[in-house]
């Protein structure tokens, strides 16, 4: 469920560095940190975070979940927005950690952490209001929503704040909500279907040849850009914040 | 039998103990469901027209119409009902076409049309209502390739909604929105499947369809 | 390591049987988005409605299900009921042969699906056709339907052609038009000469007693029409409130199965015929089947049993794409199937099926298409978090250990020192490292450079530290 926000006062934010970007996108978690600051945050980095739990969840090893949210919920203790440029891990901290804390002690907490917590585009547009990303970028892009945001206003927000850009062209993609067949875990029990799932959205997204493909979630990108890459094709992937870093002036 | 009416009448009951909190009845406004862009505001047979020629419907003007279509379509022998208006069978009989006013189940699959009464319409979704009180039987009206409905437009409803509000008490209520069809061939949409493969309306005022034979 | 059985199925589908599924899947996926677009400016709203609508009934079934029963009855329908699959195939036998009934027409009936009723009838001397073209053409074949409303959406012309020819229904002809009017034919004799019609009911009314009954062939018209005995076979669950509600859950089913406005049939179902009518049913039954609606309306599950059966989540879905719906190894398929089918059985059942709830990115495809708000990946993912405490074996086949991962993520310091140690991986041959995640990825995939730590020192030099 899409968290009742309430608005955002001041500019004080918490980045939500993501397994991902730990372990392979620095750039896009610098990235991300730019464009905030751009846009007027404080952005704080507590370092002793990890993880938001997803892959516990998703298994259904909610008892793991809860350990890892449980330390999340230490780590963002401080009542200010928790900003993540990934929106499945946003969806993790707000649609799901709830539900693995029905019932639990903790279920107040997670649902105030829940409640601040926001992908990226969605904080940009929706918390923070801004209505246009200044700079120039000249490139025919073409988004990739990824499935964790379905629901939610991140695509929108991703899709304006691109489409704001200067020299920016938004392709159309057939059956552009098609999912890329990653879902985490789902690759290592699935391998075929997601694999097959996988080169059919590559296609999709690569058949008005555009420059770059980009989507708020570097996740679904790495799993396309694999495939693409081991069939020996070149496939052209940024995240979202590396696009607002890279058109400013 | 009342063994099991009682173990699941009571099994119900202890599921829904458990439940915490119970859905309420929702509030919604019936017409939230009526398609826009179907109903103009205005002449409800021109809607209930344009949205049943959309449904693959066949309108029909006036019974003379009505009996070139049926030769049209090659048709030779079929039923109406008698007590329908005699301008229709006078028509029939004049384009040179068989019309039975009772047909025995024996030879209902010798017929190439039905002509019966239509009980009301719903011009939203283009649909004929069809009731065991005004057909005088199911089995014709449903056999033949070609079924034809006579239809008071005074009994038109605008929307879906306000046909629910008003259902007759009968036990065969049927709304009919064009030719039976099928896709389950390859997705290939085929009309003319166990109901009729040409469905008609024909609007005749009441004090016309009320009429009886002379 | 291994992977799951519906995989499997996959990665063995006949081409030919993808191509059809593929196509027909995203024809009805396509068309269901655009009439809902043409015709409601707020959808969503409509949506909810039904969600409501159904959650109510359900949560007060107690109290619709006995009104049903009263309605139907003042309407000189009889009444009976059948707590399981097995009960309801008895009764509905029992019905068959105090009427002495030897030869069924039969409609459309999911749950009679699950009592297996077409094979009791036929141990018990009772001939029972289908009459619905693509149930038809399933029975011909002793095959399984693979979708719930296109039943044969899994083959083509050639093999249809093939299947009447070789049961004397004419000589091999492909054309949709004449397969279509040889089944006509052949539907008519047995129409003319059945002594009971059955169907199923896609909703009765609590207020008014209807049996609502949507086709878009007329086979149950014309069955019911032609038979003195009809036989509605349906489950607890299908109780509406009102008359009213009929009004929202029919102009969403239709265009979630469909993409109609409205199938060319919608009958109101209301009792026997009047005395002074030739034909139709002189006495209708209704068997209301429990088969474990009443365990599903008490467990984590509930909102599952708002379905109606339109089908849109299975054509939304892109692993059923894939995978085809006779994957799902039982009478619903795809998302729909993926959560139910466990629950429609013992705890061994539940065992058995529970691994289709693995068979699913969580992608929410599906949710964002079912016309009553069902929460599908939700319901997912408590099957995976039951078949996980349950430690089920062959449901959590190829599903990696999180012990390790919950150990790591509580502990910044191990993280750390993980993220650290990782970089040394750079020299190490990944594809020889019998890590079960990492083979499985570099399988299909290249792995990108590992930046470990890069961003936390990064962070850490900003501070000036």
């Amino acid at each position: 469920m899409y968290p009742q926000r309430s608005p955002v006062q001041g500019r004080r934010v918490q980045l939500m560095l993501t397994c991902l970007c730990d372990a392979f996108y620095d750039d896009v978690a610098t990235a991300a940190v730019t464009a905030l600051e751009h846009a007027g945050c404080e952005v704080v980095f507590p370092a002793a975070q990890t993880c938001c739990g997803q892959p516990a969840y998703t298994t259904g090893d909610w008892d793991a979940c809860r350990r890892v949210v449980q330390h999340a919920l230490v780590v963002f203790a401080e009542d200010v927005p928790v900003v993540s440029p990934a929106g499945s891990c946003a969806a993790a901290i707000f649609h799901e950690a709830p539900i693995v804390f029905e019932g639990h002690r903790e279920a107040p907490a997670v649902r105030a952490l829940a409640n601040r917590t926001w992908e990226l585009a969605d904080f940009l547009v929706n918390g923070l209001r801004v209505e246009s990303w200044p700079g120039r970028l000249q490139a025919r892009i073409a988004v990739h929503p990824g499935c964790h945001n379905r629901g939610t206003p991140t695509v929108a927000a991703a899709e304006r704040l691109l489409g704001s850009i200067d020299g920016v062209e938004l392709v159309p993609v057939t059956d552009a909500d098609l999912c890329c067949g990653f879902g985490g875990v789902f690759s290592v029990g699935f391998p075929h279907i997601s694999s097959a799932m996988g080169l059919r959205k590559v296609a999709a997204l690569m058949a008005a040849a555009p420059d770059l493909v980009v989507s708020p979630d570097m996740s679904c990108l790495m799993h396309q850009r694999g495939l693409a890459e081991h069939a020996g094709e070149k496939f052209p992937a940024r995240h979202l914040a590396q696009v607002l870093r890279d058109a400013l002036p | 039998m009342s063994d099991d009416r009682a173990h699941i009448l009571a099994a119900v009951a202890a599921s829904l103990a458990r439940r915490p909190t119970r859905t309420p009845r929702p509030d919604y406004d019936p017409a939230l469901a009526t398609a826009r862009g179907r109903l103009t505001g205005g002449d409800l047979l021109a809607d209930l027209r344009r949205n049943f020629e959309a449904a693959a419907g066949t309108w029909l003007t006036s019974p003379a119409a009505l009996a070139g279509c049926l030769r049209e379509h090659g048709a030779h022998a079929g039923y109406c009902d008698p007590a329908l208006p005699a301008e229709i069978r006078a028509a029939l009989a004049g384009a040179g076409l068989a019309c039975a006013g009772l047909v025995v189940r024996a030879d209902i699959e010798a017929l190439d049309f039905a002509v019966t009464r239509a009980t009301a319409a719903v011009a939203e979704t283009g649909s004929l209502v069809l009731t065991d009180a005004d057909t005088p039987d199911r089995l014709t009206a449903v056999a033949p390739w070609i079924h034809v409905a006579v239809l008071d437009p005074a009994t038109i409803r605008a929307s879906l909604a306000d046909m629910l509000a008003s259902l007759p008490d009968d036990p065969n209520i049927v709304f009919v929105t064009g030719p039976s069809q099928t896709a389950d061939v390859e997705g290939i949409l085929i009309r003319g499947v166990h109901g009729p493969g040409v469905q008609c309306c024909l609007p005749m005022d009441s004090h016309r369809s009320k009429e009886t034979a002379t | 390591m291994s992977t799951q059985r519906l995989d499997a199925h996959a990665a063995a589908l006949d081409a030919r049987v993808r191509n059809a599924v593929t196509a027909g899947t995203l024809a009805t996926h396509r068309n269901r988005r655009r009439i809902f677009g043409e015709d409601y400016a707020d959808s969503d709203a409509l949506r909810a409605a039904g969600a409501a609508i159904r959650q109510h009934a359900l949560d007060h079934l107690d109290e619709y299900l006995p009104a049903a029963e009263a309605a139907l009855v003042a309407r000189g329908v009889r009444v009976h009921y059948a707590r399981d699959a097995r009960r309801a195939s008895d009764v509905v036998l029992d019905i068959l042969r105090a009427a002495g009934v030897t030869r069924v027409v039969k409609a459309k009936s999911m749950v009679s699906e699950e009592a297996g009723l077409a094979a009791r009838l036929a141990g018990a001397g009772i001939s029972c056709v289908e009459s619905d073209l693509g149930e038809l053409i399933v029975q011909l074949d002793g095959d399984h339907p693979s979708h719930i409303v296109r039943p044969i959406i899994h083959r083509d012309r050639a093999g249809i052609a093939a299947t009447f020819a070789r049961h004397g229904l004419g000589d091999h002809d492909e054309d949709p038009q004449t397969i279509t009017l040889r089944a006509r034919r052949f539907l008519r004799e047995r129409f003319f000469s059945a002594q009971a019609s059955l169907s199923g009911a896609n909703f009765v009314s609590a207020e008014s007693g209807r049996v609502v009954v949507l086709t878009n062939e007329g086979n149950n018209r014309f069955g019911a029409a032609a038979a003195p005995l009809h036989v509605v076979v349906t489950s607890i669950d299908k109780v509406v409130p009102t008359d009213r509600d009929l009004g929202v859950l029919l102009a969403l089913l239709p265009r979630s199965a469909t993409g109609q406005r409205a199938t060319t049939y919608v009958e109101l179902i209301g009792g026997p015929r009047p005395a002074n009518r030739p034909s139709g049913p002189e006495v209708v039954q209704v068997v209301f089947v429990d088969h474990f609606r009443s365990d599903i309306l008490g467990s984590e599950w509930h909102e599952i049993l708002r379905c109606i059966r339109c089908g849109a989540c299975m054509n939304a879905c892109p692993v059923y794409r894939e995978a085809s719906g006779h994957a799902y190894r039982g009478v619903y398929p795809g998302p729909l199937g993926a959560v139910v089918e466990p629950l429609l059985g013992d705890a061994a059942h539940y065992a058995e099926r529970v691994d289709l709830a693995r068979a699913s990115s969580l992608c929410g495809a599906c949710a964002d298409v079912c016309p009553v708000q069902i929460p599908l990946p939700d319901l997912l993912v408590r099957h995976r978090a039951r078949a996980t405490r349950e430690r089920l074996a062959a449901a959590n086949a190829a599903t990696p250990p999180m012990g390790g991962y919950a150990f790591l993520a509580s502990s910044p310091r191990l993280w750390g020192l993980a993220l650290h140690a990782s970089r040394l991986l750079r020299f190490v041959p990944l594809a020889r490292l019998r890590i079960p995640l990492l083979s499985a990825w570099l399988a299909t995939r290249t792995l990108p450079d590992w930046r470990g730590g890069r961003f936390r020192a990064y962070m850490r030099r900003r501070r000036g530290g």
